[in-house]
């Protein structure tokens, strides 16, 4: 099961097959509380918003028209599924919360907290999946449909923005 | 401090910011949480269960692609106009009984009504054998016919 691509998993999912999709589940799982984290910024909303995303995947399922872009597809509704839960619920901001789990390390952790919040959603996103779980260039390209070397640009280019706000922040050090 | 070593170190930074401890997902609480969109997808089986006739193929393959259906969509448009055109236009294919089945007498022969019902079986040479016929049958005319005489006549 775990070798199969998923287009053959989707086309499965479409005739019916539970366990197919409960397979696109578990492996897009990570990358999608990847990107809500990196909206909502809070990781139990996070996991909701990649659920629903699930959900609604699989109702819609049928409507996907190239299968071999379930990651793709579904981020686009995770996203969709963040922003609502952001609006509704207010989510709490970045610098006050976002690693729950995480020690508190010191200024310098504070001050890449605070670099992060200020990225656009979409360059915050990508360090996100990079950062979260380790996840490799080729799944992080199945999920953003754009090439490894485009997510390594927006990687470099993220680095070079929360080099320059900590820098603005006191932390000269930090040189990319 | 080198560039790699700044870099490693902004690597590591991150790492522990985000911090994302692997998620797991639980599939069968998803299972029953989501319990009515997870049977909609269970569903399917039993309708792609059914007999998968060569209509419904050629259907789903249709709808799968925008371009298909536009293609489907103007072959239908070119039908229906090439079946209107058929229609309206002059009717080649029935036989031309000629125009004395349409009309007995030459006045009957130039209202409108017989000349279009001409025009329809056999289009313009139909229209003017009708009128050679009518010309015919009204026989020659002096061109020097009082009102009178013509109205008699």
């Amino acid at each position: 099961m775990e070798s199969k691509p998923d287009s053959v998993l989707v086309e499965r999912a479409v005739r019916g097959d539970g366990d197919s999709f409960t397979e696109l589940c578990r492996r897009y799982y990570g990358p999608m509380v990847a990107i809500g984290h990196a909206i909502l910024r809070d990781r139990h909303l996070a996991e909701d918003a990649a659920q629903q995303a699930f959900a609604k995947a699989a109702v819609n399922l049928p409507k996907l028209r190239k299968a071999d872009q379930f990651g793709r597809w579904v981020a686009a509704i995770c996203r969709n599924e963040a922003r609502d839960l952001a609006r509704t619920r207010q989510a709490p901001r970045l610098d006050g919360e976002v690693a729950e789990a995480a020690p508190d390390t010191g200024e310098s952790c504070e001050a890449v907290k605070r670099a992060l919040s200020r990225l656009s959603a979409e360059t915050r996103e990508v360090v996100f999946l990079r950062f979260y779980d380790g996840l490799s260039y080729d799944q992080i390209s199945a999920v953003l449909g754009i090439s490894e070397q485009a997510i390594n640009g927006r990687l470099r280019r993220a680095k070079r923005k929360l080099a320059q706000y900590l820098h603005r922040d006191g932390l000269d050090e930090v040189n990319i | 401090m080198s560039e790699r070593k700044d870099e490693q170190w902004l690597d590591d930074q991150l790492r522990q910011v985000v911090n994302g401890a692997t998620p797991v997902l639980d599939a069968e609480q998803w299972k029953r949480k989501y319990s009515r969109e997870y049977q909609t997808l269970l569903s399917r089986s039993r309708e792609s269960g059914q007999p998968n006739t060569g209509a419904s193929r050629i259907v789903r393959w249709v709808r799968e692609s925008s371009i298909r259906r536009f293609a489907v969509a103007a072959v239908v448009v070119g039908v229906v106009g090439v079946l209107l055109i058929g229609r309206l236009g002059p009717d080649t294919q029935r036989p031309v009984t000629g125009s004395s089945s349409i009309a007995q007498s030459p006045d009957k022969m130039m209202t409108m009504m017989s000349l279009q019902a001409a025009y329809r079986q056999g289009g313009t040479e139909a229209l003017d054998r009708q009128f050679d016929q009518a010309l015919r049958m009204l026989g020659p005319r002096t061109t020097s016919m009082s009102l009178k005489e013509l109205l008699e006549g």
